[in-house]
């Protein structure tokens, strides 16, 4: 099975420590960067951000099991 | 991935604690699940480690772990049986917005304005938790403490590439007294079946703290056989706690907010030097008591015997309640220096 690059991409921000956080901080608000995530997922084709009502709704009619990942604001 | 529908959930704002209970500690946590809300397993487990907090995780781990889910999906309902209990007990808040230390936080993350300030993260969960039983007088309870131990509780080890194969097991541990070898694969641990290490955890988790045994199914070979590994009183107090984000919280309930590492066997008292103390807020207690960092405890809390920061945690937390003293006996520079500091 192919792991998509989003995937590769959640597991390897687990890695992120805290002390690259606040390096990252300096570049961008934390504000912008869950906005800019936001963004970017809500125009994803494969991922449903933050509604788990339309997630389940979408896996009953399609007969798909749900996978959810949590995942702290960068 | 097409196989799924993904869901990307990234606070606790609003979230079912009912359904979605976890180790609130991770940061990256995944959960299998059908339409109907039963649960298939769950993904994500981090290390104690910290120079290495993902040693229990991999790309193939996980993809081993979808490759269960979609197997037990596909059984479904046949299996339903087997994962009712990957539901967890009622919560005391159905919501984290509804614990009284959460209650500043609304329902939904607010994008308009201080969005990252608006957030409840997981670890805040354990926090609150134990905030409440701290403010009410209230024990803490084990399984509350020494969350989600690790396998190597028993004496095993996982292989972060696969679903819950074993990669080791310590020689005279319980799992080895139970015949458990390296190379056999946990089908179904106490009639759950297994997709990951966290499955694993989930079922230590919910398990009594005192003397109990686990029922499991392994594959060894090509064949199936059934052990039992029995898990001694205390077995729970083996898991180290003093990786997690949550111990922050309680560093400053009962250690004023030091953060203590252990020093090299043969120094007196007990074995632990202050290596950060707090600067703001409820975390500076200790510094605003005369605590430096460097500073060698010789007793704290009437202890004076060898045990690492989580124990002395632990100690505390049994022994005190919130406004009692704290005496604290340091070492600076071969002298010796006694202070005390208030539990909060």
């Amino acid at each position: 099975m192919k792991i998509p690059f989003f995937v590769a991409v959640t597991v390897a921000l687990f890695f992120v420590t805290t002390p690259s956080l606040l390096a990252a901080d300096s570049k961008q608000s934390r504000d912008e960067m869950v906005l800019e995530d936001r963004a970017e997922l809500l125009e994803n084709d494969t991922w449903i951000y933050n509604d788990i009502e339309k997630a389940k709704a979408v896996a009953k009619a399609a007969n798909k099991p749900l996978m959810i990942v949590f995942r702290c604001i960068p | 991935m097409d196989e799924f529908v993904c869901l990307r959930i990234i606070q606790m704002n609003g979230v079912d604690l009912s359904l979605f209970q976890f180790d609130y500690d991770m940061s990256f946590a995944v959960f299998f699940m059908n339409a109907d809300e039963t649960i298939y397993g769950r993904y994500g487990t981090r290390s104690d480690r910290p120079d290495h907090a993902d040693r229990h995780i991999s790309m193939e781990g996980l993809k081993a772990s979808m490759e269960g889910a979609l197997d037990l999906h596909r059984r479904y309902p046949d299996v339903a049986s087997g994962l009712e209990e990957k539901r967890g007990p009622r919560p005391r808040y159905e919501r984290a917005e509804l614990y009284p230390e959460l209650q500043n936080y609304t329902p939904m993350i607010n994008y308009q304005n201080e969005t990252a300030k608006s957030c409840i993260h997981c670890h805040q969960i354990h926090n609150a938790e134990r905030q409440g039983l701290r403010d009410s007088k209230s024990p803490i309870p084990d399984d509350v403490l020494y969350l989600y131990p690790m396998p190597g509780v028993f004496g095993l080890s996982i292989a972060s590439d696969t679903r819950a194969t074993v990669s080791g097991v310590i020689p005279g541990s319980a799992a080895a007294k139970a015949g458990l070898q390296a190379g056999d694969e946990l089908l179904n641990v106490k009639g759950q079946p297994l997709i990951s290490q966290a499955d694993l955890q989930w079922i230590l988790q919910n398990e009594d703290s005192g003397k109990t045994t686990l029922p499991m199914k392994v594959r060894r070979d090509d064949e199936t056989i059934f052990v039992e590994v029995a898990l001694e009183d205390g077995w729970r107090r083996k898991s180290d706690f003093g990786w997690r984000v949550s111990t922050w919280d309680l560093r400053r309930m009962v250690l004023g907010g030091m953060v203590l590492i252990p020093v090299e066997s043969g120094k007196a008292g007990v074995g632990l030097t202050v290596k950060g103390a707090g600067r703001h807020g409820d975390h500076a207690v200790a510094r605003k008591a005369g605590v430096r960092e460097g500073d060698l405890i010789v007793s704290i809390g009437g202890r004076d015997t060898r045990a690492t920061e989580a124990e002395i945690i632990a100690y505390l937390l049994e022994e005190t309640e919130k406004g009692d003293s704290i005496p604290l006996t340091l070492k600076r520079g071969g002298r010796e220096i006694s202070i005390q500091y208030k539990a909060q």
